[in-house]
């Protein structure tokens, strides 16, 4: 009896003490196990996203197979369209820079990036968020905005450690970006909801903001530069009792396909 | 002493293998699933005593929540509450496993399963009345799927897990679970 009894009192210590953790997390000591852990699991975590990215790939590659022979001819018909299509965005590109200089966003070549792969990710649990292949080792810190290549914001350096960063995506529920919307200069915010995507909210309602406008982050606050590219309003949630409009917003990013990110350091 | 470090050296890899690959293949999917199907081989096909098995459930539950930037704490209340639940049927469970393994051993995943979701649910609604984000986002829906996935787990990897289950159990005289 007595045996039964110390062996769930010893049940009920550990379950407290975890409970402990859990609710005030004394001397933050999650940080300085996940530096250790990250530390240890890095050529692992790399390998194993290495591998699932081969997996989804030769999946795609088998289930396309039979379709090659259709794929073929209807990518050479593309080609020649793209090809026309080449021509004119030569010409839009030029619009494309004047129109940037006029609206003062930013240039795309003006950020030092460090380049880095994605070795994990996760949509579904503690927030949004990726971890990627670069560290404290090549001089990340929190804070700094993550983007692909031509400038669309992907999200946020949240933790940093010796050879892995965690990046918060735009679409985590605690992510909040100041936004303006590049066509009509309305400003707001662009914040993540529970897996619903992304939102713009606390947009005037005198302002005129419309279906298929693109977003740029505003620079307001400092956290994000100006003029990194956000998304894409899709759908306006316009009511007139409401102090601010609010869209729906599609992210220039698939969260999906992302392999590799950089990181502006400056 | 041998058995213990590839014990916690396969939690380790599946833990790892869960967020790098698994869950790149399968968003949708619990963070906890592919270990907790491990713990329920273990604890249904090994020899080990109850309180090595208790050390291997929070020990894992913290990796979780190392790996998976939760709170540390968060599964291992959830996996510590699912051992408790296991080990208060651990008599009947092991009398009907010995009739029918993998049907029983089914069951068992999907009920264990089924109740550590709950317990991340209900833990998840905790905190946040406390102020703390919510951490757990599954809708019936990704529990259902969820709970599909593994079963699916189970009876695929039953071959392999149970052999490391056998293979890796420790033998100790002084046994609290009798099998």
């Amino acid at each position: 009896m007595a045996r039964f009894k110390l062996r769930y009192l010893k049940f009920f210590l550990v379950i407290s003490a975890c409970l402990a953790l859990l609710f005030f997390n004394p001397f933050n000591i999650s940080e300085g196990l996940r530096f250790l852990f990250f530390k240890v699991a890095y050529p692992f975590q790399k390998t194993f996203y290495f591998l699932s990215s081969k997996s989804e790939e030769a999946v795609e590659f088998w289930s396309s197979i039979s379709s090659l022979d259709s794929e073929n001819e209807r990518l050479l018909k593309e080609n020649n369209r793209l090809a026309k299509e080449l021509a004119l965005f030569k010409d839009v590109k030029i619009e494309n820079e004047s129109l940037r200089k006029q609206l003062e966003l930013a240039p795309r070549d003006k950020f030092q990036l460090e380049a880095a792969f994605v070795i994990a990710k996760e949509q579904r649990g503690v927030g949004d968020w990726i971890m990627i292949d670069k560290g404290s080792d090549f001089s990340l810190m929190p804070g700094m905005p993550v983007v692909v290549d031509d400038g669309i914001l992907v999200g946020q350096i949240k933790e940093v450690y010796a050879n892995s960063s965690r990046v918060r995506l735009i679409s985590d529920p605690d992510s909040v970006v100041n936004v303006l919307d590049v066509e009509s200069g309305a400003k707001g915010i662009v914040k993540g909801e529970y897996g619903l995507g992304i939102l713009l909210d606390l947009v005037e309602q005198n302002e005129a903001i419309k279906s298929g406008d693109m977003l740029a982050t505003s620079g307001l606050g400092g956290q994000f530069p100006e003029g990194l590219l956000v998304g894409k309003i899709t759908e306006i949630k316009s009511s007139k009792d409401k102090l601010f409009q609010q869209a729906i917003v599609t992210p220039q990013v698939r969260w999906n396909d992302l392999e590799a990110v950089f990181a502006i350091k400056k | 002493m041998r058995k213990r470090l590839a014990i916690w050296l396969i939690i380790f890899f599946l833990a790892i293998f869960t967020q790098s690959f698994w869950l790149s293949l399968f968003p949708w999917m619990l963070e906890s699933s592919l270990i907790l199907v491990f713990l329920l081989f273990f604890f249904i096909f090994s020899q080990v005593e109850e309180r090595c098995l208790f050390k291997i459930f929070l020990g894992s539950g913290i990796l979780v929540d190392i790996l998976f930037f939760y709170p540390i704490g968060f599964h291992a209340v959830s996996f510590l509450l699912t051992f408790a639940l296991l080990s208060f049927f651990s008599e009947k469970i092991f009398s009907v496993q010995k009739e029918n393994p993998v049907l029983s051993g089914l069951v068992l995943v999907i009920v264990a399963s089924f109740f550590e979701q709950c317990a991340e649910l209900l833990l998840g609604r905790i905190l946040h009345i406390f102020g703390k984000d919510s951490l757990v986002r599954i809708g019936a829906g990704e529990m259902i799927g969820n709970l599909l996935f593994v079963a699916g787990a189970f009876l695929i990897l039953y071959p392999l897990f149970r052999k490391i289950s056998e293979k890796l159990s420790f033998k100790n005289p002084t046994l609290t679970i009798k099998k």
